[in-house]
């Protein structure tokens, strides 16, 4: 096949993407644009539309309107199988009638490559895959772990300039998890391909990422660097889909002395912030839970942000406490790293919370 | 690359699979829908244009009793399946290993076995000098010999023999996938083993009930080989009715009607059949 | 608890008697089947093979085998071909109709036979097929094709699509898919299938009455035959290889089966 070449990633560019099934809007008209090399992760929730995304761009999943354009062209027309793409599916979706080398050597077969380069390239990937001398097993003969790698090296042998992952890692346990979050990231180093990652699991995303997209009812909610989207989510959806935040309806804004907005929520905790979307009528107030700092000494200064409440509950998980304070009829979530010496809090004590301004984020409720 | 011609309409994978069917659908069409509308058509113009045939069938007469008959001994039929089929299917349900290996051949043998061949058996069973016979005299339980065939009770015997494994392995199927820590909590919760059977088991395998029902029903309704070995003219069936009159009697319109009146049964039972096992036909029969 | 143990007997106990009574024909065909007499009494007063001798010395049996297998053979073939063609659109097309298909690739296995029987033989009296080999194939390819659809439909459900979708990725097309993964998939499914038309075709009796003609008598319409006009142990010796060459198609049929198992194939692949 002609497309047969060493390439380096293609840059994806979607346009007013969509697909309905009937009634149900899978994917609402969606831009988005996919630097060269770039790893991409797609996080959501379930029936967010992640894998709609993805099946329009691999050709499963004919779209209703819109484009896809790798490297300028439109695929939407091209079968997949001339689409010179890479997936990776979430149960592996190996050959089981097939050695583990002749499902990698699949691909290269399809492109009718000579039989001695193709035994060539299954070996040099298959260490690469850190599973030399693997060939000969059958997939059900390996682990979890094992079988992905193996997915992996197949979707990646024809050197794809496109590379799509749906899930690669749900089927696993944690521990194995993170050191294919690793090995993944480095295969992705090796090969230079664009990487498009489908994850419901936003740590593995922002560990993982170049840039995030948030889908939510089929919508991207908001795309950027995962730091950009932890510290400036553009609503409460990104802000408490990213890490965990504590949410406070605003009920008023009382007034703006210099840079400092006070506003008033809806439980009648008054908070200060420093800034705040001019045009939006519904806001929150999103304080992230190690942003806050506990103590029992009133006089504190320089926190603007004070807030009263009693200990309800204390978790040391690893490296960090996490303990939630009452306040009123709510819990507020607060964390902070561990530290040797310092005696956790007790569930029933009174505790102050006191945060910066500049850590109450005022965004957009929708 | 190679491109269609309408470059912005979508490629979907769905598009060559409805070609597929071509090739099933028209052989089915020349030969099996075509020939059912052929014998529908025929029931109302042969001899004569008009209602003639059905006239005849649903007047007062022995057509309408064959009718019947089939209707009741189908019926019959299913019910004895059901009460049969239920306790071993539950026992089977149940079974692991080697007894449930066992229990599946036996069920899955005479399946196998042909039909002439078994209502051949039941012949030597049910005949005056057979075993049956034999046994009764034997035992002195009778003085001369029990005149069984032709007759009803041959007919049961064979057709229930024939149609069990049909009721048993829907059953089993349904069966084995109602989860037993239910009935457990059922029992915990203070219900006694009847009653946990009763309002929980019960109406858990009734999908299965269903299925194996209107499979035994609508199968037994087209019996021929069974009721015509076995059956006599005292206990005709459709089917046995129909042969005759298209074969002996070369009576081609009136067979037709009365296939027709079968049909519109089988059809009514088959589309049940459907709703009950969703739509999936057939699969409830997966041997 | 004692009450429970008594029900668990009562049950177990009648299990089996079902089970004897489903069993009980073949163990009175088979020894009839070597009796010494020329009536059905059983259990027979002596044994013999002289009935077997009596079938091999009528050339009517040998012959009406082998028009069988030549009726079976083609029915199997035909309708592996067609069954699995539409067990791949219903189950892989994305078809709306899918369900009122497959509705009507099963029924023909589900309605009474007298029906197409009656209705077939003046079709195929005017395609001029009447009596020749070809209108049994047709007519028995019709009511064993759902067999295969069933099968087939259940080897395509017992792993997803997306292993399909996988090999296009790898830049296999619909045929190279079909050969390199659809088909190494579902063989098990296809191979069984065709045992069971077989099977099907092999113990049809109501469309052979209406459609063979003295040349392509089978085993079935002849054995109907001679049960129609007199009762010898003759036709349990043929029962009786009947019987046997049954139980060798079902232990090929469920060794496939096994062997179709022990494939390993992924659960949620
Ligand atoms: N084949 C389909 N038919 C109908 N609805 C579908 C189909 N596939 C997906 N959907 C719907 O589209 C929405 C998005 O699904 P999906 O893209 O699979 O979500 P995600 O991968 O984010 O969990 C869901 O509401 C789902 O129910
Ligand atoms: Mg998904």
């Amino acid at each position: 096949m002609a497309e047969y070449s060493k390439q380096r990633g293609a840059g994806v560019v979607i346009e007013a993407l969509a697909k309905r099934y009937g009634e149900v809007e899978a994917l609402a008209p969606t831009d988005l644009t996919v630097q060269s090399g770039e790893f991409f992760s797609l996080i959501g929730p379930s029936g967010s539309g992640k894998s709609t995304l993805l099946g329009c761009i691999a050709g499963f999943v004919p779209p209703s309107a819109g484009r896809i354009l790798v490297n300028g062209a439109d695929i939407v027309a091209v079968p997949p199988y001339r689409r010179n793409i890479g997936m990776v599916f979430q149960n592996y979706s190996l050959f089981p009638h097939m050695s583990v080398a002749e499902n990698i050597a699949f691909p290269l077969r399809m492109r009718k490559l000579p039989p001695g380069e193709i035994a060539g390239r299954v070996e040099r990937i298959l260490s690469v895959v850190r599973l030399p001398g693997m060939g000969d097993r059958a997939p059900s003969q390996l682990s979890g772990g094992q079988q992905q790698r193996v997915a992996l090296a197949r979707a990646a042998v024809y050197d794809p300039p496109l590379l799509l992952m749906d899930e690669p890692l749900g089927a696993l346990d944690k521990n194995l998890r993170e050191e294919m979050q690793y090995e993944i990231k480095q295969f992705h180093r090796a090969i230079g391909a664009t990487v498009l990652y489908v994850t419901h699991d936003q740590e593995e995303a922002a560990t993982m990422s170049d840039r995030i997209a948030i889908l939510n009812h089929g919508r991207i909610e908001q795309a950027g660097e995962p730091r950009a989207l932890y510290e400036q989510p553009r609503n409460a959806f990104v802000a408490s889909f990213l890490g965990d935040a504590n949410l406070f309806e605003v009920r008023r804004v009382d007034g703006a002395i210099a840079d400092r907005i006070a506003v008033e929520t809806s439980d009648g905790l008054r908070l200060v912030a420093t800034h705040a979307p001019v045009t939006v009528a519904r806001l929150v107030a999103c304080i992230r839970p190690e942003a806050i700092r506990l103590g029992n000494d009133p006089e504190r200064t320089g926190e603007t942000n004070v807030i009263d409440g009693v200990v309800a509950d204390v978790v040391h998980a690893a490296g960090s406490v996490r303990t939630r304070v009452s306040v009123g009829d709510r819990l507020v979530t607060v964390r902070a790293a561990t530290q040797r010496n310092v005696t956790g809090w007790r569930v029933g004590e009174a505790v102050r919370m006191a945060w910066h301004p500049r850590d109450t984020l005022l965004i957009p409720k929708e | 690359m190679a491109r269609s011609v309408d470059a912005a309409r979508p490629w979907t994978i769905s598009r060559g699979h409805a070609w597929l069917l071509a090739a099933p659908l028209v052989f089915l069409a020349i030969f099996f829908l075509w020939p059912l509308a052929r014998v529908v058509v025929r029931g109302f113009v042969d001899p004569a244009l008009g209602l003639g045939n059905y006239a005849r069938i649903f007047g007062d007469g022995p057509y309408l009793r064959v009718i019947w008959n089939t209707i009741e001994t189908a019926a019959a039929v299913t019910a004895i399946c059901l009460v049969v089929a239920y306790p071993v299917a539950y026992v089977m349900a149940r079974a692991r290993g080697a007894w449930l290996q066992i229990m599946a051949a036996l069920i899955v043998i005479p399946l196998w076995t042909s039909v002439v061949i078994r209502s051949y058996a039941w012949m030597v069973v049910f005949q005056r000098r057979g075993v049956l016979n034999d046994l009764l005299l034997g035992l002195g339980l009778v003085d001369t010999p029990v005149r069984f065939l032709p007759g009803s009770i041959g007919v049961h015997v064979g057709m229930v023999h024939i149609m069990l494994p049909f009721m048993i392995l829907p059953l089993v199927a349904n069966m084995r996938g109602i989860d037993q820590t239910l009935l457990r909590a059922a029992e915990i919760l203070g219900a006694n083993p009847f009653n946990a059977f009763l309002r929980v088991f019960l109406p858990l395998s009734l999908p299965g009930i269903n299925a194996g029902v209107a499979l035994v029903f609508m199968t037994s309704l087209g019996f021929f080989i069974t009721p015509a070995l076995l059956g006599g003219p005292q206990h005709m069936m459709a089917a046995v009715l129909i042969e005759q009159q298209a074969n002996v009697y070369l009576n081609w319109g009136l067979a037709s009607a009365l296939a027709s009146t079968l049909l519109v049964v089988t059809l009514a039972i088959y589309l049940f059949y459907l709703r009950v096992t969703g739509g999936a036909a057939g699969t409830a029969i997966g041997r | 608890m004692a009450g429970g143990g008594i029900l668990r007997i009562m049950l177990v106990g009648f299990a089996a008697l079902v089970l004897g009574y489903l069993i009980l024909p073949t163990f009175i065909v088979v020894p009839l089947s070597f009796s010494n007499q020329n009536y059905l009494s059983f259990p027979p007063p002596g044994w013999s093979t002289r009935w077997y001798e009596a079938m091999a010395g009528d050339l009517a049996w040998p012959q009406a085998a082998v028009n069988s297998f030549l009726i079976g053979v083609p029915t199997a073939l035909l309708s592996v071909v067609l069954g699995t063609l539409a067990a791949l659109a219903v189950k892989r097309g994305r078809l709306g109709w899918a369900a009122a298909a497959s509705a009507v690739v099963v029924a023909p296995m589900l309605l009474p036979h007298v029906i197409m029987a009656i209705g077939l033989y003046p079709v195929m009296l005017d395609l001029g097929m009447l009596r020749g080999f070809l209108s049994v194939v047709v007519a028995h390819t019709v009511v064993a094709m759902p067999l295969v659809f069933i099968t087939v439909c259940a080897s395509l459900g017992s792993y997803g699509e997306a292993l399909e979708l996988a090999a296009m990725t790898c830049g296999a097309g619909p045929w190279a898919t079909f050969r390199h993964v659809t088909f190494p998939m579902i063989r098990t499914g296809m191979l069984v299938g065709g045992v069971l038309a077989f099977a099907t075709s092999f113990d049809e009796l109501m469309l052979s009455l209406f459609l063979t003609g003295p040349g392509t008598r089978t085993l079935p319409r002849l054995i109907w035959e001679q049960l129609n006009m007199f009762l010898t142990p003759t036709i349990a010796a043929v029962a009786t290889l009947i019987f046997a060459f049954s139980l060798l198609l079902l232990g090929a049929a469920a060794a496939l089966q096994a062997r179709g198992r022990a494939q390993p194939v992924l659960r949620h692949g």
